[in-house]
């Protein structure tokens, strides 16, 4: 990834979005005030490169282990989730947060199935058994922090000034533009926005109810 | 033991058999009156990293097993156990190995997106023609199919090489029931540690 050295450290009440990703699959990354990020699904430019928002953090000087507050996985795509388990396992103090799918009884027993010897099977599966493994590790530890969600889920910042609808899924973001940055098939985007009281209103919206989200 | 093929057809010299005292080697000697057959060697014993020629076991080099006075017999081991003659065998070198997913199918080719397992490369998407594939590899191509993409040199044993592609479809293997149930178990294992309801 070619990392662009004029971006700088956010502010504590910058608001601020990365997008990276070769055009599909993409990870976000969003500082969401007060030196904490999240980080939405993974993606790296290669299956020996660091996951694209872990090497972002560390190109600004930003600790994942300590600066990560959460790690939302929206859905296993072989695509949205590569590197997902090495980013768990660097973000140590981050929650790890997805759809009651990802870990169904179902989607587990497949990836064990399919994990077996002789069971050829796509990269995902290795990469979800990377994710359950450090999750694992860490339920022994008593570290392990997991928030299931059902249903549709979003999150709301403080400038989205909205409520979403169910079946709304357009969001926009309103952001100084910035030229997105391409290189060897990992592109880059983000946007900052200012002056925002970012200690508020970042919640998971949920249907049947939103739920604050914890620290960020 | 310091026993190689050329030891043992020293040992095993016309006149010889029978007689360990005049083997010079007391290992090959002893190894004779305990063993109730000659060996097969094994793979990375002194024996095994000889020259490799088995031929000529038994004295008269006959097939047949040959009694010997304390019961031992020397046999030629049979075809499927013999050491392989070394030399040059065929190989491959990889250069590149990609897993694909199919993403369109056209009238005549597909495309897909490639991974590179190696890791070195980023993601680039492909188009291959029909012709690529075997009866059997379209058979399996539907969009999202996984299948590998493998790019590297085929060498002879005589040392061409020539350039080869080769894409293969993933086939996954019949599942009994009991390959579902023990899965099903590991998850329910798994959702028990994470503290999940099952």
């Amino acid at each position: 990834m070619n990392l662009d050295s004029t971006i700088s450290l956010p502010s504590s009440e910058d608001v601020e979005l990365h997008v990276f990703g070769p055009g599909y699959g993409e990870s976000l990354l969003i500082h969401t005030g007060q030196g904490r990020w999240l980080i939405v699904d993974s993606c790296r430019k290669a299956k020996a490169a660091a996951p694209a928002a872990i090497e972002w953090l560390e190109h600004i000087g930003v600790d994942p282990s300590q600066a990560v507050t959460h790690i939302i996985a929206t859905h296993w795509h072989d695509d949205h989730i590569r590197g997902l388990g090495e980013t768990l396992k660097r973000c140590t103090n981050a929650t790890f947060v997805c759809s009651n799918a990802l870990l169904s009884k179902e989607l587990l027993a497949l990836t064990e199935d399919a994990a077996q010897p002789l069971m050829g099977h796509a990269s995902g599966v290795d990469e979800i058994r990377r994710v359950v493994a450090e999750l694992r590790r860490r339920k022994k530890d008593d570290k392990a922090r997991i928030l299931q969600l059902s249903g549709e889920a979003y999150i709301s910042s403080p400038v989205s000034a909205k409520r979403y609808k169910p079946k709304e899924r357009t969001v926009s973001w309103a952001y100084e533009g910035k030229q997105p940055t391409i290189s060897r098939g990992m592109g880059h985007i983000y946007a900052r926005t200012s002056a925002v009281d970012s200690t508020k209103n970042w919640e998971i919206q949920l249907f049947e109810g939103a739920l604050p989200l914890a620290n960020a | 033991m310091t026993g190689n093929t050329a030891v043992l057809h020293q040992f095993f010299e016309p006149g010889s058999i029978g007689d360990p005292d005049e083997c010079t080697d007391s290992d090959a000697a002893e190894e004779r009156l305990t063993a109730p057959f000659v060996a097969v060697p094994e793979v990375g014993s002194s024996r095994g990293k000889s020259s490799g020629a088995w031929t000529n076991f038994t004295p008269s080099g006959s097939e047949e097993a040959s009694p010997t006075a304390g019961g031992t017999r020397a046999v030629t081991p049979p075809a499927y156990l013999r050491r392989p003659q070394a030399g040059p065998r065929a190989h491959f070198i990889p250069l590149e190995k990609r897993e694909g997913v199919v993403l369109e199918i056209g009238d005549e080719e597909f495309e897909a997106r490639l991974v590179d397992i190696l890791g070195e490369e980023p993601d680039v998407t492909a188009t291959f023609s029909f012709s690529d594939l075997s009866d059997d590899g379209l058979r399996l191509l539907k969009v999202g199919a996984v299948f590998y993409w493998n790019v590297g040199y085929s060498v002879s044993p005589f040392g061409q090489r020539s350039r080869v592609a080769d894409l293969v479809f993933r086939r996954l293997p019949a599942r009994s029931s009991s390959d579902v149930a023990s899965a099903i178990k590991r998850a329910e294992q798994i959702r028990d540690e994470l503290g999940l309801d099952n």
